[in-house]
């Protein structure tokens, strides 16, 4: 599972951040396990009927809330963070609030696939650091002790059967 | 076309496409799931373990446990028989890792042999502490967890090998398909190497088979063999056809031999089929799992006047593949895609 972001646990230079301009400022479009649990919840029907979109904001901020909640140990309300969105929506134009925050753009979106032209033509012009899910993974073998089995090997159907006709 | 429909239980690994998913033989609600970034083309692989629990309306309700991230694309995993908490898988850059599902982050072993793509990893049911691995090296190799080298190498096709499986039924008994049209079936105890045009011992050795299925006139991609009827398998690739061969001729003690008797067709996917998978529970009834982006369940020998074809699974918007059956769940099946869906129905 992914670590807690920095921004979300209040490192020293957000020391005095206010819950919700921690919850303003979490990077839920980069993070992984978030874009998951909505992915899942999406495929589960939840925008289904393509709803008008006052509604799908509303269903989508209460997946961030619940998910900032959970991950921060905080408990800001839906009501807190519709206003606090909404009034920072109007000041500063970044036009959609949290949901769509400008994105680095050195960083790959790990969560957006590629189609295939898009992904030939990072490969073709050598910007292999644009690819997403193209990082290094450590080669090393882990030396924590593994587990002990303690369940015994469960018969297959198959083998169940066997027994029985035999008998 | 025929069957109830059911809604799918659904889990989405975004930026992942899927490869290959296996049922714990240990714990009833619990899947490994392999996958790939960007297609398999280029980039990381990422196991997932998940868990299948009833959900709201008797729906599945998948939920990610754990995951794990690899250099390079997974194309197939496989539990341990002999370990609840440890599997293996195959990837893209010819490497083979065990993992302990109670550790985080890194493997406990990994084994580097194969010179190409791994693309399945198969535990023997039998000979628990065993399992074989097939390449498009054109190689199965035989391992255990505790050996840091192959126990064995097959030199099983000059092309690739797309999936090689044990008997369940007999050990030292495995079956493999390939590039080359053929299904094959080996006995592990007896090494020989074929003679004939083609092979020499020096520049392409190649492994004396049992049985040699001409199976197709071009590639087979997958092959299973039946849980009830011994020397039964079923196979399936490029033609877009599934056929169930009746191998019973087989003649262990000899090598060289070509046969199987093609006992039935199963038309009706309109791409390539990627993956097939016998019933754990009963005799006739086949998944399987095809480019046309649909799951399909068949029964292989209906009675006068029914379909063979059973239950048609559509929701998956990408290539479809893989599918299995849950081991002790009858009728609970899992397809998984390119687009990143894990979906689990009743049949």
């Amino acid at each position: 599972m992914s670590a807690i972001p920095d921004s979300a646990t209040g490192s020293s230079s957000q020391a005095q951040s206010t819950p919700l301009e921690l919850y303003a400022s979490y990077p839920f479009a980069t993070d992984e396990t978030y874009q998951q649990g909505l992915a899942s919840l999406i495929a589960g029907g939840a925008l289904d009927g393509d709803p008008p979109p006052d509604i799908k904001d509303e269903i989508l901020r209460r997946t961030r809330v619940f998910y900032f909640n959970r991950v921060t140990g905080n408990s800001i309300l839906m009501d807190e963070a519709r206003d606090y969105e909404l009034s920072h929506r109007e000041s500063n134009d970044t036009g959609a609030g949290v949901i769509s925050q400008p994105m680095d753009e050195s960083t790959p979106d790990e969560t957006r696939v590629l189609t295939f032209a898009e992904l030939q033509e990072l490969i073709e012009t050598g910007k292999v650091d644009q690819i997403p899910n193209n990082k290094i993974i450590p080669e090393a073998i882990n030396d924590a002790t593994p587990s002990e089995s303690k369940t015994p090997a469960r018969k297959k159907p198959w083998e169940v059967e066997t027994v029985e006709m035999a008998e | 076309m025929s069957g109830p429909r059911t809604l799918p239980g659904v889990l989405q690994t975004p930026g992942f496409a899927h490869y290959s998913l296996a049922w714990s033989p240990f714990h009833t609600t619990r899947i490994a799931l392999a996958s790939s970034a960007n297609f398999g083309l280029v980039g990381n692989g990422r196991l997932h373990l998940v868990s299948v629990a009833p959900g709201p309306g008797g729906l599945p309700a998948l939920s990610l446990d754990k995951q794990y991230e690899t250099q390079d694309g997974l194309y197939d995993v496989a539990w341990s028989e002999i370990h609840e908490n440890q599997l293996v898988t195959g990837s893209g850059d010819g490497s083979i890792r065990l993992w302990d599902v109670m550790l985080n982050d890194l493997p406990i072993r990994a084994w580097q042999e194969h010179t190409r793509e791994v693309f399945s990893v198969d535990w023997s049911n039998i000979k628990k502490d065993t399992f074989a691995s097939s390449s498009w090296d054109g190689m199965v190799k035989l391992w255990t967890p505790e050996h840091p080298r192959s126990l064995s190498t097959l030199h099983a096709h000059l092309s690739c090998v797309y999936q090689a499986l044990f008997s369940p039924h007999q050990p030292d008994i495995l079956a493999t398909c390939s590039t080359d049209g053929t299904v094959k079936i080996f006995d592990l105890r007896a090494p020989a190497y074929a003679q004939g045009p083609g092979t020499n011992n020096f520049t392409h050795p190649i492994s004396a088979a049992a049985l040699t299925v001409p199976a197709s006139t071009t590639e087979v991609l997958t092959l299973d063999w039946n849980k009830y009827r011994p020397f039964v398998l079923a196979s399936a690739g490029v033609d877009k056809m599934v056929k169930v061969w009746d191998c019973r001729m087989i003649k262990i003690a000899e090598t060289g031999n070509v046969g199987g008797v093609c006992e039935t067709q199963l038309l009706g996917h309109e791409y390539a089929v990627r993956k097939v998978q016998w019933s754990p529970h009963r005799a006739d009834v086949l998944a399987t799992a095809s480019y046309d982006m649909t799951c399909r369940v068949w029964n292989t020998s209906p009675a006068a006047g029914r379909a063979q074809l059973m239950y048609i699974h559509d929701p998956h918007t990408e290539f479809v593949v893989g599918c299995s059956w849950s081991i002790y769940e009858e009728g609970v099946l899992a397809s998984c895609g390119w687009d990143s869906k894990l979906n689990v129905f009743h049949v």
